[in-house]
């Protein structure tokens, strides 16, 4: 896992004050998040970006596109940007990967 | 099956959806507002805004410190806000079916809401920016990534590049160089099938100089910079200063584009290809630029699939965004009951959003027979310009709203019969 990412000092006016610590499980590991953030943001705090084998991660964050979409608690298709942390959460990589995608045009 | 009943349902609980709740209930509708995220604000959440003061002074202001009031002062005018809930159908007259976001309580939001009136204000998505490598983990759209910074202070990268040469690229730079972010340009993507929006320097210098010509504070000194080092923007293609123009903690980079985004499970670098002043890569030459993160912009597209189902009509216009539903002065669409507002009908800015809920929430509250006639035309011309004060104090991020707005009007005015064809607008 890479380091945390968290900001400390927030540069903007009426900033909170850091969220309590909430801990939840990732593919088996413990992880530290906050108060507040949604699977996705815990999850790309302690670097992990990538949320399952072929698959893409947060990337429209409003719930839109899908590709955040992890298991939780045992319930799939879970949109991983729309939902809040909480303590004991059991996140899992979705079961069925995504094929492999087109490249994109050149 | 659990139902709930109300006056008026609103989809969406972003500016717009929050704006209309606090005026509707304030009219005496029982009003319910309905939205995915797991707290109400939207957009505008994300948003940290610059303002211009009374004495001429800027002041950054978060914008979720408004959306909060905003919330707050429609659950205190009586609307009841239901979060994690997403409207999947919409069935006359009027019947929403939700789905949770959040599985593990299922109890808690309704099955569906019936309702005599509904609001759509679905916003607005970031359309996909489909070059070789896009799907990599570390390709995030702008909007995610000032979610990330500024709602839940988390540096989105170490290194960034974003790509979209555009007003809500440029903003979301800023806000990566705020959090931390080493942002080591903002460029355009090379032209291609699936990108969307200009990569000619001259178009999106003008894009750019017509945004930030009305905002306060940094936006209008870009403009002035890049008029001033690089002349008329017919010119400014061919003098572009090659290492680009200093904004905001990086660069503006608009002689390069790139290609495709390298990595092998993770983003590692982008493909950066020269690009001559036409908008033409040359993809013989390319550099890699590393970078851990990707942030894209390539427009923005109104979500209109819940007034499509209702039968509304839309039409297609590129000024707006995209396809919009058709609507009136007061935001009505073509089928009674449905009212839109904020992006949806046409990108708009927060502020401008805001408005239009105020609109949209006077004419369902007209709808409902909540106002007196007289009360209802008062408030419905008083709500129409302070939309139009918004509209001039607030830039788009569109480069041509104002056409699209005339465009509207034009096609709103022929699905009237004829003797309604009177109508004042409140432009």
């Amino acid at each position: 896992m890479d380091e945390t990412t968290r900001i400390p000092h927030d540069p903007a006016p009426g900033a909170p004050s850091p969220a309590p610590k909430v801990m939840f499980t990732f593919n088996g590991n413990t992880v530290e998040g906050r108060e507040g953030d949604t699977i996705a943001a815990a999850l790309w705090a302690v670097g992990i970006r990538a949320l399952g084998p072929g698959e893409a991660g947060l990337y429209c964050g409003i719930g839109h596109c899908f590709a955040c979409r992890v298991v939780v608690d045992g319930v799939h298709d879970v949109r991983g940007c729309l939902v809040l942390i909480r303590p004991g959460m059991r996140v899992e990589p979705p079961r069925i990967p995504l094929p492999p995608l087109p490249p994109g045009a050149p | 099956m659990r139902v709930e009943t109300a006056d008026l349902a609103i989809v969406g609980g972003g500016p717009a959806g929050l704006g209309a709740a606090v005026t509707a209930a304030g009219s005496g509708a029982r009003v319910v507002v309905l939205d995915e995220a797991p707290a109400a604000g939207g957009r505008l959440s994300l948003q940290v805004r610059e303002e211009r003061g009374p004495d001429g002074t800027i002041a950054k202001k978060p914008g979720r410190l408004e959306s909060r009031a905003l919330a707050d002062a429609a659950a205190a005018a009586g609307a009841r806000i239901i979060t994690g809930a997403s409207v999947w159908g919409l069935f006359p007259e009027w019947e929403l079916y939700l789905a949770p976001s959040d599985p593990a309580d299922p109890g808690r939001i309704p099955d569906l809401v019936r309702a005599k009136a509904v609001v759509l204000a679905t916003g607005a998505a970031q359309n996909p920016l489909a070059i070789p490598g896009w799907t990599l983990p570390g390709v995030i759209t702008a909007g995610a990534a000032q979610a990330l910074a500024n709602v839940h202070r988390v540096r989105p990268g170490r290194r960034a590049v974003v790509v979209g040469a555009d007003p809500l690229g440029l903003t979301a730079a800023r806000d990566l160089v705020l959090a931390g972010v080493e942002v080591t340009a903002v460029l355009p993507a090379a032209p291609g099938r699936y990108v969307i929006g200009p990569s000619r320097p001259e178009e999106i210098i003008r894009n750019l100089a017509r945004f930030s010509a009305h905002s306060p504070g940094a936006g209008a000194r870009l403009a002035g910079r890049l008029v001033e080092r690089t002349g008329i923007a017919g010119l400014a293609a061919r003098l572009y200063p090659a290492g680009g123009v200093a904004i905001w903690g990086t660069r503006l980079v608009l002689n390069r584009a790139v290609t495709a985004i390298v990595g092998d499970g993770a983003v590692r670098a982008v493909m950066v290809a020269a690009m001559d002043a036409d908008g033409r890569p040359h993809t013989d030459r390319q550099e890699e630029w590393p970078v851990d993160t990707v942030v894209t912009s390539a427009g923005l597209a109104p979500i209109v699939e819940l007034a499509q189902m209702a039968g509304c009509q839309t039409a297609h216009v590129p000024a707006l965004g995209g396809h919009v539903p058709l609507y009136g002065p007061d935001l009505r669409t073509t089928v009674p009951g449905v009212f839109v507002a904020g992006s949806m009908a046409g990108i708009t800015a927060a502020p401008v959003a805001v408005a239009q809920g105020h609109l949209a929430g006077t004419a369902a509250a007209a709808f409902l027979g909540l106002l007196s006639p007289r009360a209802a035309t008062d408030r419905l011309s008083a709500a129409a310009t302070a939309v139009a004060q918004a509209r001039r104090q607030n830039p788009s991020f569109l480069p041509d709203d104002a056409g699209g707005l005339r465009r509207m009007e034009e096609m709103w005015r022929r699905t009237l019969p004829d003797d309604d064809k009177t109508t004042t607008t409140g432009r």
